[in-house]
Formats: C-alpha cells, sequence, structure tokens
C-alpha cells in the first residue's frame, strides 16, 4: 500500500508562466470514471516520468511537485516546474517532452506542509517556486476568510511566476514581492514584528532563506512549533556504490546520479516511500553496515538516529564508499 | 498574590514591563487573558505555581492562541490537584485526597492520572459505582 | 432486497439480539488462543460478500434502533458530540466520505444527488429526506458531523494533524466503552492513551502513530479491539458510569449466556481530503454469550483469551469482577480440540 503511484491522468495544458517555469494541467484520463480526490493547500503529488537517458536507455524519474490549483475545483490539478540547471533529467523531461495530450502517472496527494488549522494568522515566505504550496493554501484560506499574508521574493520580474496574478487577486495588503534585480529584499526581522499572537510563519524556498526566516524567528522570539518549511530537497548525486539486501540476497549498483530508492525500483525492489524529498519518514531503512561514510541528506532523523549509523532514508541519503548493506 | 509574599519589593524593583499582585487567582487570569488579547509574537509564557494554577494559566495562554508546547512551566509548592467530574462534569478545587468527594454531585470519586489541558484538571469517577458505599480508606495521595 | 431492521432496545428493557444471519457475520476478533495488545492495522479493503468488510461503512439489522438510541443519549447529554472550531472543514470531509459509501453500497436505503454544491441526501430507513448547499452549515439542521453520525452507526473521532501528532479535535460518541470525549477533545495521541496499561511500553503507541501522520487520502486502514459489556448497553459512558457499574455485579452461572456481551469495535482510520484530518469510525458490534457459542471455534478460543488474559488488561477493560464467572460458564464450550489460526471457521 505504500506504492502511492497512483492514477493516469492526461495533460490539457502546459504553459510557460515565466523564463523558466511551466505550469502543466491535468485532469482524469478520458472514459475512465476516476475523479480527483480533493486536497488540502500545501499537498503534493509524485510524478512518473519515463524518458530516455542520453544513451537512449529508458530511466523512470519519480519527482514530488505541490499542487497549486483551487483545491475546490475537482475539475482539474496543476502543477508548476522549475527546469533545474543540473537536471539528472525530470524537470528537464517535463520541459522538453511533456506536451498536451500526453499521459503522465501521479499518486494521490500527500500533505507534508500542512496550514496550521488554528493559526489565527498566517504569514507565507516564499522564494522563487517555492510559490506553489502556498498558491493552494492562500486558495483555501481565502475561500474561509483566513487571515493571511504573503512574502514573495523572486530573482526578475520575467523568473517569477503568478506575481501579477497573486497581487492583483489578493491585494497589496496582502501580497507583497520582492524582486531580487531590482534590489528588492525581505526584511525578515521586520516582518516578524507586531505579529498577533497565534499566527504561524510557513517558508518555501532555497535552503539558505529557510535557514534565514528560521534564524529570525527564532531571535524575535517565535517558538519554533509556530515556524514551518518545506525545502524542495532533490537526491544529491555522488559516487557510485553497491547496496546489498541482506534478506533478499541481492547487489544492487546505485548510480552516481541515482538514489538508492531509484535504484531499487530500477531493480524491480518493492520499497516503501511517500514523499520522496527525505521529510515523510516511509523510506526508513535499517542499515547492517557500511563499508564507507552514510551522507544523510533528510529532514526526518535525530541527530542521534543519525549518529548510531543504523538508519538511513533511501530516498535521498547516500554512501560515500564501496558498499552498503541493507535489512532488506 | 499577596499575602505570604515578601519578595514584591524585590520584583517591582526588577522594573518589569507589567507588574501586578493580584488578590486572587480569578483576577489574575482575567488581567493575563486582557493582556494576551493584544500581545504580540515574541511574547512567551512562563508559569510557575501549583498544577492546578499552571493548568489555568496555560489555558488562557492557548485559548489566546499560544501554542501549550511552547509555554514553560516549573512546579512549585503542594500536589493539590483540581478534578473534573466526569459525572457532573463540576470542578472540585484543591484535592489532596483519594478518593475525594466531588464539591458539587456529592460522588466519591477516585481522582485518575488522566489530565485534560482543555478543563486544566484530572479526571474524578466514581469510585464506589459497582458496590455503592464500597469505598477503600481515603488517602492522603496530593500534598 | 434491503435489510431488514429491527425494534430493539439498548437499554431498560434490553430487547437486542442478533438474528442468526447476523451472528454469522459477526467480527471475531482472535487469530489465535491468546490475545495481546499489538499494532494491528492493515487496509480497509472491501471483504467477503456477506461479512462486515463487505462495505466500508457497514450497516445492519440493528441501524434504525442504534440511531435511536443515539438520539436518547444526545438529549441527555449533548457534551457527547463536540467540534472545536477549527474542525469545520474536517466535518464536511467526513459527511462527504459517508454520503458518497453509503449511497454506493446501499443504493436501495441511501441516496445522494449532487448538482454543483447543491446536494440531495435521501435515507429511507430513517425517514430524512433532506437538501442543503455542501459548505453551507446554515442549510443543515445540526453541524455537518453532528447531523451524518446521527445516521451512522458507530461513534466517531475526528484528529487535526499538527506538530507531527494528531489531536482530537472533534467527536461523536454514545457508544463508547468507557470513555469521555468531553475530557478528552483536544489531547493528542500519546496523552488520550494515557490510561491504557503496558501498550506504551511495548512502543504500540509510538508506531501507530509514526504509521498514521503518513496514512494516504485512499488508502483507509482497519484494526480491531474489543471488551466485554453486561447486557447489551452501548452507552457505557464514564459519564452514568454511577448508573451502570453495578450490571457488572451481576452476573451469575446462570445468566451468563444472555447477560454477558462480547463487544467488538471495528475501528478504520481514513485520511479526509479537504482538511488533511484523520477520522476514525469506531463501529461497535455486540454478541451475547449464548450467541458467540453457536460457533464452535469461537467458543473454544474465547474460552481460553479469557482464562489467559493478562490481568492488567482484564482490569483496564473491567471485566475482572465477573471473569471467572463467564470463563466457568464457557468452560462448557471448550472440548480442548485444536483451533486454526486466523479468522477462518473450523
Ligand atoms: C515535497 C516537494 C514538493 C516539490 N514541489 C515542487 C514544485 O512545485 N515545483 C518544482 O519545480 N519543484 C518542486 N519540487 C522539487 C522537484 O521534486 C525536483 O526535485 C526538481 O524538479 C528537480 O528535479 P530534476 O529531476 O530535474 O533534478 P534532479 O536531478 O533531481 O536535481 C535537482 C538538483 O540537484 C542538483 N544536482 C543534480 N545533479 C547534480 C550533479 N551531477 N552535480 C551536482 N548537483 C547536481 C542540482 O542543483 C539540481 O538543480 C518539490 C520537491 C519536494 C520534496
Ligand atoms: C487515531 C485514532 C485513535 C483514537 C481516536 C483512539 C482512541 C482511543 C481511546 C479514547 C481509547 C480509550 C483510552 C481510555 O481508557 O481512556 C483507546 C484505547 C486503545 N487504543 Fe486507541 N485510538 C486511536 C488509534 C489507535 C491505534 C491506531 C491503535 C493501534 C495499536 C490503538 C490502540 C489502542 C489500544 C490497544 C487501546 C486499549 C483498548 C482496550 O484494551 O480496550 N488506538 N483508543
Ligand atoms: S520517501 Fe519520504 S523520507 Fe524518504
Amino acid at each position: 500500500m505504500s506504492k502511492n503511484i497512483g492514477m493516469q491522468v492526461v495533460v490539457t495544458s502546459v504553459k510557460q508562466v515565466a523564463d523558466t517555469v511551466k505550469c502543466f494541467r491535468f485532469v482524469p484520463v478520458d472514459g475512465s470514471d476516476m475523479v480527483l480526490p480533493r486536497f488540502s493547500g500545501g499537498s503534493h503529488v509524485v510524478v512518473t516520468m519515463k524518458g530516455k537517458d542520453a544513451a537512449g536507455n529508458t530511466v523512470t524519474y519519480r519527482n514530488p511537485y505541490s499542487l497549486m490549483s483551487s483545491p475546490d475545483d475537482s475539475s482539474c490539478f496543476e502543477i508548476s516546474v522549475l527546469r533545474t540547471e543540473n537536471s539528472r533529467g525530470g524537470s528537464h523531461f517535463m520541459h522538453d517532452q511533456v506536451k498536451e495530450g500526453d499521459i503522465l502517472t501521479i499518486s494521490n496527494p500527500v500533505n507534508l506542509f500542512p496550514v496550521s488549522a488554528g493559526g489565527r494568522k498566517h504569514i507565507f515566505i516564499a522564494g522563487g517556486i517555492g510559490i506553489t504550496p502556498f498558491m493552494a493554501m492562500m486558495d483555501a484560506l481565502a475561500a474561509r476568510n483566513g487571515k493571511f499574508e504573503l512574502h514573495y521574493g523572486f530573482r526578475s520580474r520575467s523568473h517569477g511566476a503568478y506575481w501579477r496574478e497573486l497581487e492583483e487577486r489578493y491585494g497589496h495588503s496582502r501580497v507583497r514581492t520582492y524582486c531580487q534585480a531590482e534590489g528588492q529584499m525581505i526584511d525578515f526581522g521586520e516582518l516578524l514584528e507586531h505579529q498577533p499572537l497565534g499566527t504561524h510563519l510557513y517558508v518555501c524556498g532555497p535552503a539558505p532563506m529557510i535557514e534565514a526566516v528560521k534564524k529570525s524567528a527564532r531571535e524575535a522570539g517565535w517558538p519554533d512549533e509556530n515556524v514551518h518549511s518545506e525545502e524542495f530537497l532533490a537526491p544529491p548525486s555522488g559516487q557510485p556504490f553497491i547496496v546489498k539486501l541482506k534478506k533478499s540476497q541481492r547487489n544492487i549498483m546505485v548510480g552516481e546520479h541515482q538514489s538508492i530508492l531509484e535504484a531499487l525500483e530500477a531493480a524491480n525492489v518493492d520499497a516503501n516511500f511517500l514523499c520522496r524529498g527525505g521529510a515523510c519518514g516511509q523510506c526508513e531503512t535499517a542499515v547492517c553496515s557500511a563499508d564507507g561514510e552514510i551522507e544523510h541528506n533528510d529532514h526526518y532523523l535525530s541527530k542521534d538516529e543519525r549518529q548510531s549509523g543504523k538508519k538511513i532514508m533511501i530516498c535521498v541519503s547516500r554512501l560515500n564508499g564501496r558498499e552498503l548493506v541493507l535489512d532488506l | 498574590m499577596k499575602g505570604g509574599s515578601n519578595h514584591a519589593a524585590a520584583l517591582r524593583a526588577l522594573n518589569a514591563a507589567d507588574y501586578w499582585e493580584a488578590p486572587t487567582i480569578p483576577t489574575l487570569l482575567t488581567r493575563l487573558g486582557a493582556a494576551l488579547s493584544t500581545a504580540h509574537m515574541g511574547l512567551r509564557l512562563y508559569v510557575a505555581g501549583t498544577e492546578g494554577f499552571i493548568g489555568q494559566v496555560m489555558k488562557v495562554g492557548t485559548d489566546a492562541g499560544i501554542s501549550f508546547l511552547s509555554i514553560r512551566t516549573e512546579h512549585r509548592g503542594s500536589l493539590a490537584r483540581r478534578v473534573s467530574c466526569v459525572h457532573c462534569k463540576g470542578i472540585t478545587e484543591n484535592v489532596t485526597t483519594n478518593p475525594a468527594t466531588c464539591s458539587h454531585c456529592g460522588l466519591t470519586l477516585l481522582v485518575r492520572d488522566h489530565y485534560s489541558r482543555r478543563i486544566a484538571a484530572f479526571q474524578g469517577v466514581c469510585i464506589d459505582a459497582e458496590v455503592p458505599g464500597d469505598v477503600p480508606p481515603v488517602e492522603e495521595a496530593f500534598r | 432486497m434491503g435489510i431488514q431492521f429491527k425494534d430493539e432496545t439498548f437499554r431498560d428493557s434490553f430487547t437486542f439480539k442478533n438474528s442468526p444471519q447476523t451472528i454469522k457475520r459477526f467480527p471475531f476478533p482472535f487469530p489465535e488462543d491468546k490475545y495481546m495488545y499489538s499494532v494491528n492495522i492493515e487496509p480497509h479493503v472491501p471483504g467477503a460478500k456477506g461479512s462486515v468488510y463487505e462495505h466500508l461503512f457497514d450497516v445492519d439489522e440493528h441501524y434504525v434502533s442504534e440511531m435511536r438510541d443515539r438520539a436518547l443519549v444526545l438529549k441527555e447529554d449533548p457534551l457527547r458530540c463536540q467540534a472545536l472550531p477549527h474542525m469545520m472543514t474536517a466535518q464536511w470531509d467526513l459527511l462527504e466520505l459517508i454520503m458518497e459509501c453509503k449511497s454506493k453500497s446501499y443504493p436501495e436505503h441511501f441516496t445522494l444527488e449532487k448538482q454543483g454544491d447543491k446536494w440531495h441526501w435521501i435515507n429511507r430507513p430513517l425517514g430524512i429526506d433532506d437538501t442543503f448547499t455542501f459548505g453551507d452549515v446554515s442549510t443543515l439542521p445540526y453541524e455537518p458531523m453532528e447531523y451524518i453520525t446521527r445516521q451512522t452507526q458507530g461513534d466517531f473521532a475526528i484528529m487535526d494533524q499538527r506538530d507531527n501528532n494528531l489531536w482530537m479535535d472533534a467527536g461523536m460518541v454514545t457508544t463508547q466503552a468507557d470513555w469521555s470525549l468531553d475530557f478528552d477533545i483536544g489531547m493528542n495521541f500519546m496523552e488520550w492513551h494515557g490510561p491504557v496499561p503496558l501498550a506504551h511500553q511495548m512502543g504500540v503507541f509510538e508506531r501507530a502513530l509514526k504509521f498514521l501522520l503518513n496514512l494516504q487520502h485512499g488508502h483507509p486502514v482497519r484494526r480491531l479491539n474489543w471488551t466485554m459489556t453486561i447486557n447489551p448497553r452501548l452507552d457505557t459512558s464514564p459519564e452514568n458510569y454511577h448508573k451502570w457499574g453495578k450490571d457488572r455485579t451481576e452476573v451469575t452461572p446462570d445468566n451468563v449466556g444472555d447477560k454477558v456481551h462480547l463487544r467488538v469495535e471495528l475501528q478504520s482510520l481514513w485520511r479526509l481530503p479537504r482538511s488533511n484530518a484523520i477520522v476514525f469510525p469506531i463501529r461497535c458490534y455486540l454478541i451475547k454469550m449464548s450467541e458467540l457459542v453457536t460457533e464452535p471455534k469461537w467458543g473454544r478460543r474465547f474460552h481460553r483469551v479469557l482464562k489467559d488474559l493478562p490481568p492488567e488488561l482484564a482490569d483496564y477493560k473491567g471485566l475482572t469482577r465477573y471473569r471467572d464467572t463467564v470463563v466457568e460458564w464457557l468452560s462448557k464450550y471448550d472440548d480442548g480440540k485444536p483451533t486454526s489460526i486466523g479468522f477462518g471457521l473450523d
């Protein structure tokens, strides 16, 4: 049941919404009696893509993308994808290969970045493509008269997606944009001042931005319970290594641009996953031994668990070494 | 609170943004609620006192939107419990014995370790429901 | 061909009993001859035809009478149904889930017609025919959770998910095994499970919580829990314990068969889509000892389970006062033959 691979959808529109961002709209495949489930703001789906690598071999990519369409609209799902520079293929595949009429497989929505239901007010801080989860969150909050503000920074007016429509829809009192090319910067310290008790803060963007916001919040005396973040973590690549599966007695090679999870899937080994981004905990796997050093890239394991060397999150973490023996 | 506090002068001398000596717990809670209603993020709540007192202050704090996980508390003084009678829902203050009598409906209550933050009280359940009158000896349990 | 609903009581005259077909489908909860807590969670997928798992929300012959009993409980004590203000979206999610499931499973009894957000709901067994606007509370006679759970067997708790925990922030609880929604509302997973013995030390709750935090929409799960109840009383609440507690002293060797009931809770867990909350329906099935022993494997097995139940569990479940009497009575139905592992009948 953890094989959250889900449903087939048709791409009904592909739009360039900023220099390096495309928006994709999905609807259920014609003639199927499937209806898209409702979802909550902050949810993502995992998109499965079958592409070809440089050598012409078929490869499967599975990337999580936040749903940015209105949670109240069950006729379609929309995601927006940034074309990343050093892509191993996933975002390039979405940009270069996917066209209207194509069929893709997506998972059921999963929410690892929900709006705190009891919050009195919500402040969203977005950097670049980090805007996507907030689009759905704001839509849902606006529908029930929730209080929120968005502070949205991007590199240039042409790089930033959706800022114009967001300003128009919610007004300048709720949406502030900050264009780096025009020298505008978000002053986190100032924005955290004078917020009423019960305010929650959400940040999604590049790692340094998340760190800066968390630091400012701590300095301003905000409790951790009121600060939420989501980083679009992609599995970092590194040196190839061997994974040995103790129970099933198999050896599998993990390539330099592959995660352990991807390597297992390519070898038809059933493994649990949900977020594929080191956040949900589903892919936690027991380590029997490691000839080398484990690089923990997740947000899930505690410091102690990492130091113990007994557990690894196989969706994002790797071995810097020769061989990793897993209890699988 | 007033009475028994010879620390008042020293505390006042600390020049807190707001310092107030409340005559009773209810007046203190009312004033705290008012102060919190206009407070901003960055304000943190610290409570020291008996369990019943901490519970009531926490409730004012959480009602004002503060996550209880962020409230720091330190127990001082008696272990007397506030007890909520599960039958009539009445609260009995300063319970030091187990079993104890509900000050509202009069049932003899077993005071359980089950605690509700929302009610700021431990749960009291009729101890002789199965055989009325079959009540174990009263013990000083929470001093 | 619909279900024949019975007219019976769960208080005072206690006329509840199971028809032979309903005995056959009883969800007997013991896969082996002993019992201990475990993380017994499995996917909640439709099961065998005629079984309680055939439909994801089971409706049986006791439906109409159970709903009448619920209305009586609520009349005496409105605090049995409560929802904190931030749970309104989850309440609508629940209403949709139940209406969709029941109208698909039992079209002869329930009908849901939707035109945009104008919904038309017909519940024939209870004689309800309402049109309302989905999302607009003022168009329903009650808030959505109360409205739909007054028409659905079983108790309901709805959990908000935040700070890596689940918070019981809404519920309808009138057929419970001795716990209080009014006291527990607002607590988190570990807090409301506080009174349960042994399971915390065994790591049961830690693992169950981790699992639930990742529960996915569209992949509900279920588990069985059990206890025993004297007389077919649905409302064994702590609120009324001083009224029903003495029932436990009235068990004698002569009345075990009719008075003592095994009470099984079929609990399911569902991620709700709009709110990201989790709903926990707790469906209670009662069976008299005399009905239970009509199935030889059940009689043998329950005798062994009850005889060897750890004392902590027996105390917690409130069985201690009458356990020996029931074990003695059940021993007549245990010929010592081996039983097969699992739920299948011998
Ligand atoms: C919960 C969640 C939600 C997300 N939502 C969105 C969304 O709404 N929109 C969106 O655009 N993205 C989103 N992402 C990110 C997305 O899933 C992908 O990670 C992203 O599209 C990049 O995928 P890719 O396959 O093109 O690149 P990947 O190959 O996965 O690489 C991503 C990054 O890794 C680095 N990298 C890759 N190869 C190398 C190398 N050889 N050497 C050094 N560095 C390298 C680069 O910095 C590159 O930009 C989300 C992620 C998560 C976890
Ligand atoms: C999230 C939904 C759940 C809710 C709302 C819930 C609620 C409760 C409540 C109110 C009690 C009674 C506690 C008391 O004595 O006051 C209880 C008991 C218990 N729960 Fe849960 N529970 C949930 C999920 C689970 C899960 C997933 C497990 C899995 C292991 C579990 C295991 C138990 C056990 C073993 C008991 C003791 C039961 C007995 O012996 O009769 N619960 N639960
Ligand atoms: S799949 Fe979520 S942490 Fe690995």
